[in-house]
């Protein structure tokens, strides 16, 4: 084997050999070099995301363990914007609150991000759940990252949000590792493509099941969504940002990798039940954001509500399907990570409540900030013309062309209940009096960070036709 | 399979279930280890069975000589004695979960019983140590590589989670505190003081 025969991973090698630098430069540089640290991860991430443009990452690796092409690209660059944006938001968090650990929150934040981009070429059952742990490890020990250090003295929560978040995670690496043996015992091979020809057997199918709960749990499908909102609650929110949108892209790249390509399930058995979790994730979502206090478990069940929409564009099992999931994810991306910023910035001046009350007139002390939050609910909505009216108008054209008006129509509905409590934070910010009129001052990090998932949202809002292409592109790359 | 082979992964499996009611119903942590050590053995005799020598091997040096003793030192480090609180979950929520695991482990032992199985046919030398090495360096080379990785991160993370603040990081973060604590004092002051003259002119 030679050096050259690795090319098609040269992506996730650089995010390797950034944070390795990140590593060791903890241990070099002096106590409070943990910004600078932060500061070349971004850069890193940035830089990697350009680099992705120019370097040719399609090929096979060892055999076809892990296949590079237009699909991992695509959720390469949406893992790297996410990097990008969650180390430029947790720039001045991290080193107020956790001074005495920076060069370590960055280090974990790109050992996930390493994990993310390995998932979607994995063709490799055994891979597949080693890519699981390399980014679910990280994420675990990061939600619990305030424990000792936060000054607002809320290190309790903080341990909850770990420890429910680790307990949920290793339950669903069981379950993942328990359909891994099922449908390795019955197969005899643990390569996804061979597995695709095999005939399905009960126990087979039952693996196949367990694989889907093992991967549900990490994506947060009702049922398997209770810790969603408690982890939110308790991480620090730039995390949280990351959090909402970059593991739930990976788990769909896993699901569409194993279901799609691998087994061609959805046109078979599984079908009607990948529907009906969609619908229940859906409603589920949105009944329990309705009466939520905290912004930041409002957006928690926003999200769940979103990963309901992002299912049923995942079951309908088709090309056109998929290249749906794919922009909606993307959308989603820089929709929800914008909008937990603007919760960064508008809570971290307080005793960092993020209460919706705590945007009672942002408008007055910020007019800037209360317009992107305007935007990012918009967009999170689905109100036309900003990104994320055009993922939902795409999920439901595939959907309905799949032959699911039904749930078509149950979306819809539910995208204007959802409404009602993404509004509630607009009146906030625009109708309420302020309690507390002192300007906010936002630091440049999460300042740049907002402006630009802003210009995403707005940009692809405005002009969708290439990203949608790109995500053709990836989606056709992966049916063949 | 032989009888002796039968006796041997009955014998085997009884005692690794025993352990593992008995690592989570003990009330001491050091039973829960030692119970814990009773499955990991066990489970090696259950390998054996199965003609995978190198895995039961592995599993007596790693599980039973490495990290069975590692879990022992730190309960005798830490030196808890103490027993585990008793639940604090009602009736209800328990009885839902024996009913929802009695109906997984059903459908998985009727699985197991009753659905013919086509045995996956095996390569030759599967499980031995010469395959095992060949697939480290062929096809298992990237999760394995993968998996040194994630060890690391979980280690470098653990210590920083786990490590509680140097006595110098206390004062400073007590400092910043009093001194935010101090900003917006001041800020509320102030706001007093404008509102005050606001009240004060509108008297006039």
């Amino acid at each position: 084997m030679t050096l050259s025969e690795l090319s098609p991973l040269s992506l996730p090698l650089l995010v390797l050999g950034a944070a390795l630098i990140v590593l060791l430069a903890d241990i070099a540089l002096p106590k409070n070099g943990g910004r600078h640290l932060g500061l070349f991860m971004a850069a890193a991430f940035a830089a990697i995301f350009g680099a992705s443009f120019f370097l040719d990452s399609s090929g096979r690796v060892f055999d076809g363990v892990w296949v590079g092409g237009d699909f991992t690209l695509f959720f390469d660059r949406v893992f790297l914007l996410a990097g990008t944006l969650a180390c430029l938001g947790s720039l001045d968090h991290v080193a107020r609150h956790m001074p005495g650990r920076q060069g370590e929150y960055y280090l974990l934040l790109a050992a996930s991000v390493l994990g993310m981009m390995l998932l979607p070429g994995a063709r490799d059952l055994i891979l597949l759940v080693v890519c699981f742990e390399l980014m679910g490890m990280p994420l675990y020990l990061l939600a619990g990252w305030a424990k000792t250090d936060d000054t607002r003295g809320r290190g309790k929560n903080a341990a909850e949000a770990a420890l429910k978040f680790y307990l949920v995670g290793a339950v669903s690496s069981v379950f993942l590792l328990l359909g891994l043996a099922l449908v390795v015992g019955m197969s005899g091979t643990t390569s996804i493509e061979a597995l695709g020809h095999m005939r399905h057997s009960a126990l087979f199918d039952l693996g196949l099941l367990t694989l889907f709960g093992g991967m549900g749990f990490k994506i947060g499908v009702v049922p398997f969504h209770m810790w969603v909102p408690d982890t939110y609650e308790g991480a620090p929110t730039p995390f949280v940002a990351f959090l909402s949108v970059a593991p739930k892209a990976a788990g769909f790249a896993a699901l569409t990798v194993v279901f799609l390509a691998g087994f061609h399930v959805p046109s078979g058995s599984f079908m009607p039940l990948m529907l009906l979790l969609a619908a229940t994730t859906m409603i589920v979502g949105n009944l329990f954001a309705l009466r939520q206090e905290s912004a930041k478990r409002l957006l928690a069940y926003s999200g769940i509500t979103q990963v309901g929409y992002m299912l049923l564009a995942f079951a309908t099992g088709t090309r056109l399907g998929t290249a749906m999931l794919l922009f909606y994810l993307l959308g989603y991306t820089v929709t929800n990570i914008g909008a937990f910023m603007v919760i960064e910035a508008t809570a971290s001046g307080d005793q960092g409540e993020d209460r919706v009350s705590d945007f009672d007139g942002l408008y007055a002390r910020s007019p800037a900030l209360a317009l992107a939050m305007l935007l990012f609910l918009l967009s999170l909505a689905g109100i036309p013309f900003v990104v994320g009216f055009w993922a939902k108008l795409y999920v439901f054209i595939a959907a309905w062309e799949a032959g699911h008006g039904v749930l078509v129509f149950l979306g819809a509905v539910l995208a204007v209940v959802a409404l009602f409590y993404y509004m509630r934070i607009a009146r906030a910010m625009y109708m309420n009096e302020p309690k507390d009129t002192s300007p906010i001052k936002t630091p440049f990090g999460v300042k740049l960070a907002i402006a630009i998932c802003l210009a995403g949202v707005v940009g692809m809002g405005a002009y969708p036709a290439p990203f949608l292409e790109q995500a053709m592109l990836a989606s056709r790359s992966l049916f063949g | 399979m032989s009888t002796a082979n039968t006796v041997l992964l009955v014998v085997s499996a009884l005692l690794a279930l025993g352990g593992a009611v008995g690592t989570i119903a003990a009330a001491r942590p050091l039973r829960a280890a030692l119970a814990l050590l009773v499955n990991i053995v066990a489970l090696a005799g259950v390998f054996l069975s199965l003609h995978a020598q190198f895995l039961a091997m592995v599993q007596l040096i790693v599980y039973a000589g490495a990290v069975v003793v590692l879990f022992v030192f730190v309960i005798m480090m830490v030196g808890a004695t103490g027993k585990v609180p008793r639940s604090p979950r009602g009736l209800a929520t328990k009885t839902v979960s024996l009913v929802v695991m009695s109906v997984v482990s059903l459908v998985l032992v009727f699985g197991v019983a009753y659905v013919s199985m086509p045995a996956a046919h095996l390569p030759h030398g599967y499980g031995t140590v010469e395959g095992l090495g060949a697939v480290l360096f062929t096809q298992a080379a990237v999760p394995f590589e993968l998996v040194s990785i994630t060890l690391l991160v979980a280690v470098v993370g653990a210590l920083a989670v786990a490590r509680g603040r140097t006595p110098k990081e206390a004062a400073e973060a007590r400092a910043r505190r009093a001194a935010e604590g101090l900003e917006a004092d001041a800020r509320l002051a102030e706001e007093r003081r404008i509102s005050a003259e606001v009240s004060a002119h509108g008297g006039h």
